[in-house]
């Protein structure tokens, strides 16, 4: 860890997104953006890759769905066989109406805590994790950029500066 | 301002002609309405003329033309009463199918034991040829009407939700609920003929005669007891007060948008929401009224209280599908230049979302029935499960399958081919709907998805894409002093 990282402080998220624009039309990466809430536009300014979350979702939900008609099969079918709608068919895919609902509700579970809990992993959050902004004002009424200096440390100060940064640090 | 192009004139004129062409030719193959007795000359002569030996036992059976259930339980209970088919008996069929140019089913040829029962059945036979036509009208009439009023209320839901994106489409939601008085005229000609039984129409079956009467043959003591709600003046008023109603506020709203180009002003959008709430609630209520009206009511014993949902949500599905046609043909020539692959990824968010609401509302309404099981619920589906499995399965594919796989993710909503493909197949798929709920109850087991039911669906269509193409050459594109026009035109997710 030989670089230096800087921080750039803004004070309006219209004046940010422009200056992340800006800085990284220069060729300049930006490592990393705090905002109190969310900005419309800026992971698509900040060149973030599109989520993969929806992938996983849908994979959850799919272990949810197995899951869902795998329990009704044994509660139902398998260990304590049930007459079903006044139809002892005693077979899973003629009772198949009577379990979708379950199946539903367990595909609906499945994916959403399994997103919750991947999403919280991801963003390394977990009871008792430590705060990751650098600057505690970041979850009040300031934005926050943070650029690892690897080339022209002038021209960074400059150009933050330039796109009206209220304040500049370094990291100590 | 738009201009229709010679060819798709061209091609949508045709297609009207080969729409009234398909169903002239249906009326012509349904011309013969004959009596019972007229058929049992017919058959008889051809007996003593060939000597043909037939079991002329006659266990009596009830008159009753198209009760699906006692049908069924009258069939079953020959199977017990009679002997094996005989040669002879099968070429008589034979001869009485090539006579009436009809065609029995299989069930059908093996429960027509006896004479009276091939009389029954030629005249089933015939009744579903001359009907034939009429449904497959008021199944097109009505998917291309559910269209135009529901996009009516998506027009209407923007305005009450206050919404943005959707300015730059207004217009083209106006366009299409402009079919409205085209489709009234359709059904009102549908109706009458139905009540007065012309040219073999007999899609209500609550409208045959006497069916009220305790004295009449037909009398139905169920039917009956609906005579109060499933009157013909009461029908006829219910289905008068809709049309008015809707094509009175959706005119306002028109003309309050057209106003609104030229003065601009807030003033037009605060009224324009205030009749757009009004229609919202009054189709709250009406659209549950013209399903139970215009389609349960063909299975008048049969009800269910989630059908005005069930088809509220298709119409619903079907208009969006219209609108991303619609919109994207402008597009692709040239027009609506502001319309952005944000608009038509919100389109396919209603296409999909809707399609889902659809099936939970299929499935739900099926679920409930299938687990109680009590016989007058079941007949509803007895009817499509034995009769219409492929088209009833083939919808459920197209309507859930495909938007659920193929719609599920980001990009393929964000590509406007793909998406304007597969809606496609979700439009068959709901035309395949509505096709599942008229016709059990008209046409029985004779069914066919042939030239008239083909030829009727793309006439229907050419005249509805012919009425807003024309609507849409008559007004702006875009509205002009809409309050919310450049957050559309803006517009990006």
């Amino acid at each position: 860890m030989d670089y230096k990282t800087i921080y750039g402080i803004y004070n309006d998220d219209d004046t940010l997104l422009s200056a992340v624009k800006k800085i990284r039309g220069e060729g300049i990466s930006i490592s990393e953006v705090y905002s109190p809430f969310p900005i419309h536009g800026l992971d698509k300014a900040l060149g973030l890759k599109d989520t993969r979350l929806a992938v996983t979702a849908f994979l959850y939900g799919l272990t949810g769905l197995s899951l869902g008609l795998l329990m009704m099969w044994y509660m139902n079918i398998q260990s304590w066989p049930m007459n079903i709608g006044g139809k002892p068919s005693f077979s899973l895919l003629q009772n198949l109406p009577s379990f979708i609902p379950v199946a539903f509700e367990c595909t609906v579970f499945f994916a959403a805590h399994l997103m919750v809990i991947t999403y919280l992993m991801r963003c390394k959050l977990y009871p008792g994790s430590s705060n990751k902004s650098p600057d505690p004002r970041t979850t009040d009424n300031m934005f926050l950029m943070e650029i690892i200096v690897k080339a022209d440390e002038k021209k960074i100060y400059k150009l933050l500066e330039q796109t009206g940064a209220v304040e500049v640090n370094e990291k100590v | 301002m738009y201009r229709i192009n010679k060819n798709i004139n061209l091609i949508l004129i045709s297609l009207m002609f080969l729409g009234a062409l398909s169903l002239t030719y249906g009326f012509f193959q349904g011309r013969m309405h004959l009596t019972e007795s007229e058929i049992s000359k017919v058959i008889s002569d051809h007996i003593t003329e060939n000597k043909v030996k037939i079991n002329m036992n006659t266990d009596s059976i009830h008159h009753d033309n198209s009760n699906y259930s006692e049908n069924k339980s009258h069939h079953k209970h020959n199977i017990h009463s009679s002997h094996e088919v005989s040669q002879e008996q099968l070429d008589l069929i034979k001869y009485v199918e090539n006579y009436f140019k009809i065609k029995f089913t299989n069930s059908e040829k093996i429960h027509a034991k006896n004479l009276e029962h091939i009389i029954h059945i030629t005249e089933h036979a015939l009744h579903a040829k001359s009907q034939r036509p009429w449904s497959s009208l008021l199944t097109a009439t009505l998917l291309f009407f559910g269209a135009s009023l529901l996009t009516i209320f998506f027009l209407a839901l923007q305005y009450v939700a206050e919404v943005g994106w959707s300015v730059i489409l207004k217009r083209v939601f106006m366009a299409i609920g402009s079919f409205l008085p085209y489709s009234a005229i359709f059904l009102l000609i549908i109706f009458t003929t139905s009540h007065f039984h012309l040219f073999g129409n007999h899609t209500y079956h609550w409208m045959a005669e006497g069916i009220m009467n305790p004295e009449s043959n037909n009398y139905d003591k169920i039917i009956a007891g609906k005579e109060a709600y499933l009157n013909f003046p009461f029908f006829i008023l219910r289905f008068l007060i809709f049309f008015l109603v809707w094509i009175f506020l959706f005119n306002k709203l028109k003309n309050l948008s057209l106003e609104e180009d030229l003065k601009g002003g807030n003033n037009y959008y605060f009224s324009s929401r205030k009749f757009s709430a009004i229609f919202i609630v009054f189709l709250g209520v009406s659209s549950s009224m013209l399903s139970w009206d215009w389609i349960m009511s063909i299975d008048t014993h049969w009800f269910s209280t989630l059908f005005g949902w069930y088809v509220t949500s298709s119409m619903f599905v079907t208009a969006m599908l219209m609108i991303l046609f619609f919109t994207m043909h402008l597009k692709n020539n040239g027009y609506l230049e502001h319309v952005n692959t944000s608009h038509i990824h919100d389109i396919g968010k209603f296409i999909f979302g809707f399609s889902i609401f659809w099936t939970y509302l299929w499935f739900a309404q099926f679920l409930l029935i299938w687990y109680a099981n009590i016989p007058e619920e079941v007949t509803y589906y007895m009817a499509r499960f034995d009769d219409y499995k492929i088209p009833f399965f083939t919808a459920f594919v197209l309507n859930f399958l495909f938007p659920i796989l193929l719609l599920v993710s980001r990009y393929s909503k964000r590509i406007p081919g793909f998406l304007t493909f597969v809606s496609v197949f979700i439009l068959l798929g709901h035309y395949l709907d509505f096709f599942v709920m008229i016709m059990p109850g008209t046409v029985g087991s004779h069914w066919n998805i042939g030239i008239v039911e083909v030829g009727t669906f793309l006439g229907m269509g050419g005249l509805f894409t012919k009425v807003i193409l024309n609507s849409l050459s008559k007004i702006n594109l875009v509205p002009k002093n809409h309050p919310m026009i450049e957050e559309s035109k803006n517009f990006h997710i």
